[in-house]
């Protein structure tokens, strides 16, 4: 079940919220470990019940196992069981990413990880206490909104919101009015041009003409970032509407100036972890240029394994990797220097980067490489044009949502009843076409 | 501002409400009788019916089926028959366990002992419940082996490998002048040919998603030669030497019995509109293994079924043709590795496809 299903929005939800307002605060905990629990079971059970019941229990047995372990880890010098734990977890994903192509991964799973790892690595550096109660804990790390494909919640801010539930109306509002454009940009404007991009696709990447290539790979950069910047969006304004604060995961990366920056600015949750929890375990920047860069290239390399055990993700990496090495080197002075330059580079390699992104096939990817220079031919020659006229205003859409200006516009309206009555409309906007369409899941799901 | 606040909430609510009622009427009064909606949550209905012609013309057209004359006749009809089977095949598609592989199955040509005790197939083997469809093997023969493709040798025991046919069919043919006066109508398969395989000065009235009902219902297209306009509107104002129908996949979720009533009424209606053109229906092209999953009305036996009821119609100036002796496997599905997506093979295959319709029409003698 994901959060943009008529099952979710128009049932699951307004019954769980239903009653989880209904019940005193001090019952808050249960109520949403209950419905996360649901909700991770009709998620995980959507091919088999069964399947459903094993990935319930095995998220459970972890989470009893995490809270324990945090408790024990909170006495100083046990260090070798923290490393031990984080083997076990770690190791367990690793086999499970790789085992019959992923087959065997709970869902969420790798979000669920990092989030419970920074608890522990946390606890251990006596940055944070160890949670005594179970069922705050366990509240804390399974919540629904960012169980399936993160926030990855910093584990100490959620831990004090536990023990303090917010509850205003004016909160659920600015919630729901997440929720609302949050699925608006995924339903409404991601996934038809996801559409576009499959396009491409059914038709074949040696049968394309480069306007279509270059169409096709803008359509699928905006359509990754608003699907997942609009899931983002949703899984705050869900956690805002049950009264917690989850952390924002973009900050309109397609503003940066550099592949660094885009980083900085793009899923920051994830990006932080490997940060925190990798590269200044390593050393950082502090150890001279050589380290520096061996420990970029082990964090870009973690990064391109947990996006996916496919080659593809390996080159993807690879080649940003690369990118942030040459600007921390030497094209970082000239960046900075020029105002207008430095986008063209970063948005260039960016889309370029996101071809061995979305294609996993070697030979594939280099042909819609070709493609996006002109080699090999096109079928039809001008079949960029008839997509242009179908998709144009989608691509412009995306392209304004891209820049800081929709942001700026909506913190106009959302204080006046334009706002409310903006979001009404988009609400069944959106049921509509969720209704009439296909469903077509998140990509960030399979991770 | 406490007062705005909860107008949104309340509004949302209020109308979610609504919608939900009108839904569950939708869904319970109207559609599940007809054997239409099961899949389809109460919320979602009010907003298919609202955009779907193709949904409200089949809904008219079941709604008319249940008729008392019609009815009667259909007790005894196959019609029953199918429309059980649609609700069965929806049943055991939501309870039983998708995970088990549909891919085993219809490799096993069907047998004649499982056609004739088609109840107890699913009851002994309760884990293959998704791809048993054992009623529907009792009025069609399985598809064709392929004549004009040779025959591939299996890889492994579930996948094919696509050979390209060593005929020229261009060459073979009936020539490119053949397809001036074509008419193609049909769904996202045919605006591959329009877009990518164009053939002659055939004209193409197609859209993405197409469907007989909602052909049938009045949908407008639009192609080189003509502006947006219904079909009726089209075949009214212009003459075709041959007209080549290629519509299906979009219907295979819908009962059987309304298919065959909207496919009867739109041959009538070109009939009639175009008394002296040679008319070909095109059979339903599979699409792959991966595609299908658990979806089982994607299924080679199910396809074949609608396959079955567009070659019933042939006779009199109207001829069948069946691409799946072409891009299908011997098992029904398409062959992966000529498919981007799974439903469509890719661009360069269309100009394949397209000389095949060629080769294959003038091996009929037309």
């Amino acid at each position: 079940m994901q959060f943009n299903s008529i099952e979710f929005l128009c049932l699951f939800l307004p019954l769980f919220l239903a009653i989880y307002y209904i019940f005193p605060v001090a019952w808050r905990k249960y109520l949403l470990i209950f419905g996360s629990l649901l909700f991770y079971f009709f998620s995980a059970g959507q091919s088999a019940p069964w399947l459903g019941l094993v990935w319930m229990g095995v998220l459970l047995l972890i989470t009893l196992a995490t809270w324990f372990l945090g408790r024990l880890l909170e006495k100083p010098g046990r260090g070798w069981l923290l490393g031990l734990t984080l083997g076990v977890l770690f190791a367990a994903l690793a086999f499970c990413k790789v085992f019959q192509g992923g087959a065997w991964l709970p869902p969420g799973m790798s979000f669920y990880l990092f989030g419970v790892s920074a608890y522990l690595i946390d606890v251990y550096r006596g940055r944070l206490r160890a949670e005594t109660d179970l069922g705050s804990y366990t509240a804390g790390v399974v919540m629904f909104p960012k169980l399936l494909s993160g926030p990855i919640a910093n584990p100490a801010s959620l831990q004090y919101q536990m023990d303090r539930p917010r509850r205003s109306l004016e909160e659920i509002h600015r919630g729901l009015g997440e929720l609302i454009l949050g699925l608006s940009m995924k339903v409404i404007l991601g996934d038809r041009l996801g559409s576009l991009w499959a396009q491409a696709r059914t038709v074949g990447y040696d049968g394309i003409s480069t306007g279509f290539a270059w169409l096709a790979l803008l359509a699928f950069a905006l359509r990754l970032y608003l699907d997942f910047w609009g899931y983002s969006l949703m899984a705050m304004g869900l956690g805002r509407m049950l009264g917690f604060h989850l952390p924002r995961n973009f900050r309109e990366p397609y503003r940066a100036k550099s592949v660094s920056e885009f980083y900085r600015r793009w899923h920051i949750t994830l990006n932080q972890w490997f940060r925190e929890y990798l590269y200044i375990p390593l050393g950082g920047n502090r150890k001279g240029t050589v380290r520096t860069m061996m420990n970029l290239a082990i964090v870009w390399a973690a990064t391109g394994f947990w996006h996916g055990v496919g080659g593809n993700y390996l080159i993807w990496a690879a080649f940003l990797c690369l990118l942030i090495m040459n600007e921390r080197l030497w094209l970082g002075k000239f960046l900075e220097k020029s105002r207008v330059l430095c986008h063209i580079y970063t948005i260039g390699a960016i889309l370029l980067s996101w071809v061995p992104f979305a294609i996993g096939d070697l030979g594939e990817m280099t042909a819609f490489l070709g493609k996006l220079f002109g080699l090999g031919t096109a079928l039809n020659p001008g079949d960029a044009l008839p997509l242009l006229i179908r998709y144009g205003w989608l691509l412009l859409a995306g392209c304004l949502l891209a820049t800081p200006l929709p942001r700026k516009v909506w913190q106009l309206l959302r204080r006046s009843w334009v706002g409310d009555v903006a979001l009404f409309v988009l609400f069944w906007v959106v049921v509509y076409f969720l209704a009439t369409s296909a469903q077509d899941p998140f990509q960030y799901f399979r991770f | 501002m406490k007062k705005r606040y909860l107008a949104l909430l309340c509004a949302i609510v209020i109308t979610l409400i609504l919608v939900t009622g009108i839904g569950i009427y939708l869904k319970f009064i109207v559609l599940l009788p007809l054997g239409l909606g099961q899949e389809d949550l109460a919320v979602a209905l009010p907003f298919r019916m609202l955009a779907d012609e193709g949904l409200r013309y089949s809904v008219r057209l079941a709604m008319n089926a249940t008729d008392p004359p019609a009815a009667a006749e259909s007790t005894a009809a196959p019609t029953t028959e199918e429309t059980t089977e649609a609700t069965t095949e929806a049943a055991t598609e939501t309870t039983a366990a998708p995970t088990t592989e549909p891919t085993t199955e219809p490799a096993t040509e069907p047998t004649t002992e499982r056609t004739t005790e088609p109840t107890t197939a699913p009851t002994t083997e309760p884990t293959t419940a998704p791809t048993t469809e054992p009623a529907t093997e009792a009025t069609t023969a399985p598809t064709t082996p392929p004549s004009s493709a040779p025959t591939q040798p299996p890889v492994t025991g579930e996948t094919w490998r696509f050979i390209e046919p060593q005929i020229d069919f261009a060459a073979n043919g009936k020539g490119d002048a053949w397809f001036d006066d074509v008419l193609f109508i049909g769904d996202s398969r045919v605006v591959g040919f329009r877009d990518y395989a164009r053939t002659g000065g055939a004209e193409y009235f197609c859209n993405v998603g197409m469907s007989v009902f909602q052909v049938m219902a009045g949908i407008q297209c639009s192609d080189l030669g003509f502006e947006a306009q219904s079909l009726e509107t089209l075949l009214s104002h212009r003459r075709y030497g041959k007209i080549i129908i290629s519509l299906g996949i979009n219907e295979c979720g819908y009962p059987l019995s309304s298919f065959r009533s909207a496919y009867a009424e739109l041959l009538q209606t070109v009939k009639t509109l175009q008394p002296g053109a040679t008319i070909i229906l095109q059979g339903i092209l599979g699409v792959t293994r991966g595609y299908a999953g658990d979806r089982s009305y994607f299924y080679p036996d199910n396809l074949s079924r609608f396959n079955e009821v567009i070659k019933s119609m042939t006779g009199n100036g109207v001829y069948y043709i069946d691409p799946n002796t072409l891009f299908s496997d011997p098992d029904g599905y398409l062959y992966t590795s000529i498919s981007g997506d799974g439903c469509h093979p890719t661009g360069k295959y269309y100009r394949m496809w397209a000389d095949w319709i060629s080769y294959a029409i003038a091996q009929l003698g037309i």
